[in-house]
C-alpha cells in the first residue's frame, strides 16, 4: 500500500524500515531490512517511509490518557467526504476479486500412534527406517 | 496503459539476483510460468534480468524454463532501486504485453511488483502460494491462491479485466527441479537512465548461513507445546542429530526460542523440507498454509485433537518430555550405525 501510494503521488519511497533519522531538513537516512542483511540509504523528503515493529517501543498509555481517549472526539471520513473516485476504492475500485473461497485442508493419511512412549517411538522410528525417511 | 485481454501473451518472471546468484524463488516461478503456459495453450515463457553483470545469469534462466530472456545488464542498475527497476519492467510490458507477470515474493522484488503494478494501472495479487489457471467467463484466467483470515481459510483471486495479471509469490512455494540444458534467445535491451532517488550508502549482509530454513532438507519446528520443556534445547539436539534447522511458529518466536528469520507461517517463513519434525505444533492454518510441501511430517504433541495430527504423515500424541529425548536417542542410535 505504501510503494502504491508513493506511486500515485509520485514521491519516492522505502518499505520494510527499522531505523529512521532526519539528516537535515531535505533529507532522512534509512536502515532497510532485506532478508539477510540491510541497505543504509539517503532519500529526499517529502518520501513515503513504511516501517517494521523495530521502528520504535510504544511507551504504556497511562491510566489517565487512556480515560482521556474515551472522551475524544473520533472523525471517520469515507470516500465521499475526501471527495475520492469511488471507481478507484473499495471493491468495486479494485482490479483483483475473489473467485472462491475454501476451508484450508491438508490432510495426509496418516499414523496416529499413542500409547507408551517408549512403544510409540519405537513404531515411529521402525516406520520411519521402512519408508527410508532416516 | 491497461491492455485489453486479447492482445496479451506469455507468462512473465522478474529474476532476482544478488552476487552472481539468481534467487531460488525466481527459478521456481521460471518452472511454474512454462507450467502455466502451457494451460494457456502456449505463449513463451520469458525472464526479465537487470543489474551489473546480469546477462552471464540468462543460460541459467533459460534451463529453468524460459524461453525469452530480456537483460538489461548495465552497471549503474542496482535492484535496490525499486523504482528505476519497477519503469525499466514498466516499459518493457508495455512494449510486449505479456498475460501474466510473476514477482519473487522476497523483499525488493514485493516492492519493484507493487510500483509496477501501480503504473501499469493493473491488480497485484501478494503473497501467493499456489498458482492455476481457470476458465473463468469464457477465458483462460490466473487463479492465484491465497491464505485469508489467519490463514483458516484459502481464497482464488483473479484479476478479471486488466492485464498483465500480476502475483507474488513466497521463496519456497515452487522449490525449483533439477534443471535442464534447454536453449533459448538471449535480448540485451537498454534500460531507461533515470537519476535515482535513492542513494544507497552502505550494503550490509548477515553473516551467510549455509542454509535458509527455506532450503533446509530438515527442518524441526517448535511450538508453544515446548514450553513444557522449558524451551528449545532439546529441539536442537534433534536438529543436530539430523543434520537439520530448527524454526519455530508465531508463539515460539514471541517466547524468543527462535530468532524472526526463523519463524514458519504466513508472516513468516515457507518451508518445504524432505523432513519435518513439528515438537509441540498444534498445526494452527496459518502454519499449516506454510509446510503443506514438505516431504514427510512427523508430529509429536500431547493433544490428541490438535489438527497438526491431520496433515502428518505419522503422528505421536505424547507427553514431549517423555517421548522427545527416546526419539533423539533412537535416532542417534541409527545415525551412528550409518
Amino acid at each position: 500500500v505504501g510503494v502504491q501510494l508513493a506511486e500515485s503521488l509520485d514521491l519516492p519511497a522505502i518499505t520494510n524500515i527499522e531505523e529512521l533519522t532526519l539528516e537535515d531538513e531535505r533529507n532522512i537516512g534509512v536502515k532497510r531490512m532485506l532478508e539477510r542483511g540491510y541497505i543504509r540509504a539517503r532519500l529526499k523528503l517529502p518520501a513515503v517511509i513504511t516501517v517494521t515493529s523495530k521502528i520504535n517501543q510504544p511507551r504504556l498509555a497511562s491510566i489517565l490518557n487512556i480515560m482521556a481517549a474515551t472522551q475524544k472526539e473520533i472523525t471517520c471520513w469515507n470516500a465521499a467526504d475526501i471527495s475520492a473516485d469511488t471507481g478507484c476504492v473499495g471493491f468495486s475500485g479494485s482490479p483483483t476479486r475473489f473467485y472462491q473461497m475454501s476451508e484450508f485442508h491438508a490432510r495426509r493419511q496418516g499414523d496416529i500412534l499413542r500409547g507408551k512412549p517408549e512403544e510409540v517411538v519405537a513404531r515411529a522410528i521402525d516406520k520411519l527406517t521402512k519408508m527410508g525417511v532416516l | 496503459m491497461s491492455l485489453s485481454v486479447r492482445e496479451s501473451s506469455g507468462v512473465w518472471v522478474w529474476a532476482e539476483h544478488h552476487r552472481g546468484e539468481v534467487n531460488r524463488v525466481s527459478l521456481g516461478l521460471l518452472v511454474k510460468a512454462r507450467e502455466l503456459c502451457q494451460k494457456l495453450g502456449g505463449g513463451e515463457t520469458t525472464a526479465v534480468l537487470a543489474g551489473a553483470d546480469s546477462s552471464k545469469l540468462a543460460s541459467e534462466l533459460i534451463d529453468y524454463g524460459a524461453d525469452k530472456v530480456y537483460v538489461a545488464d548495465d552497471r549503474s542498475f542496482s535492484l535496490f532501486d525499486t523504482e528505476r527497476c519497477a519503469s525499466f519492467m514498466t516499459a518493457l510490458v508495455d512494449s510486449h504485453h505479456p498475460e501474466i507477470v510473476l514477482w519473487g515474493g522476497i523483499n525488493l522484488g514485493r516492492e519493484t511488483a507493487a510500483r509496477a503494478a501501480a503504473r501499469l494501472d493493473t491488480g497485484l495479487i501478494a503473497h501467493c502460494i499456489d498458482l492455476d489457471i481457470e476458465d473463468i467467463d469464457g477465458k483462460h484466467q490466473l487463479v492465484a491462491v491465497v491464505a485469508g483470515w489467519g490463514g483458516n481459510l484459502t481464497l482464488k483471486i483473479i484479476c478479471p479485466e486488466r492485464r498483465p495479471q500480476m502475483a507474488t509469490v513466497k521463496p519456497g512455494i515452487f522449490p525449483p527441479p533439477q534443471a535442464e540444458k534447454r536453449t533459448g534467445e538471449v535480448i540485451p535491451v537498454k534500460a531507461e537512465d533515470k537519476s535515482s532517488r535513492l542513494d544507497v550508502i552502505q550494503v550490509a549482509e548477515e553473516k551467510d548461513e549455509t542454509s535458509s530454513l527455506e532450503q533446509a532438507d530438515t527442518v524441526i519446528a517448535v511450538g508453544w507445546g515446548m514450553n513444557s520443556m522449558g524451551g528449545f534445547t532439546a529441539a536442537e539436539e534433534l536438529a543436530e542429530v539430523l543434520g537439520g534447522m530448527v524454526g519455530g511458529t508465531r508463539p515460539a518466536l514471541d517466547a524468543g526460542w527462535i530468532s524472526e528469520d526463523k519463524m514458519i507461517g504466513q508472516s513468516g517463513k515457507t518451508a518445504s523440507p524432505q523432513l519435518l519434525i513439528t515438537l509441540g505444533v498444534s498445526g494452527a492454518a496459518q502454519f499449516a498454509t506454510t509446510v503443506t510441501g514438505s516431504g514427510f511430517i512427523i508430529s509429536v504433541d500431547k493433544n490428541p485433537n490438535a489438527p497438526i495430527f491431520e496433515m502428518s504423515d505419522i503422528g505421536i500424541v505424547g507427553d514431549l518430555q517423555e517421548v522427545l529425548p527416546l526419539l533423539i536417542e533412537k535416532i542417534r542410535e541409527i545415525k551412528k550405525k550409518g
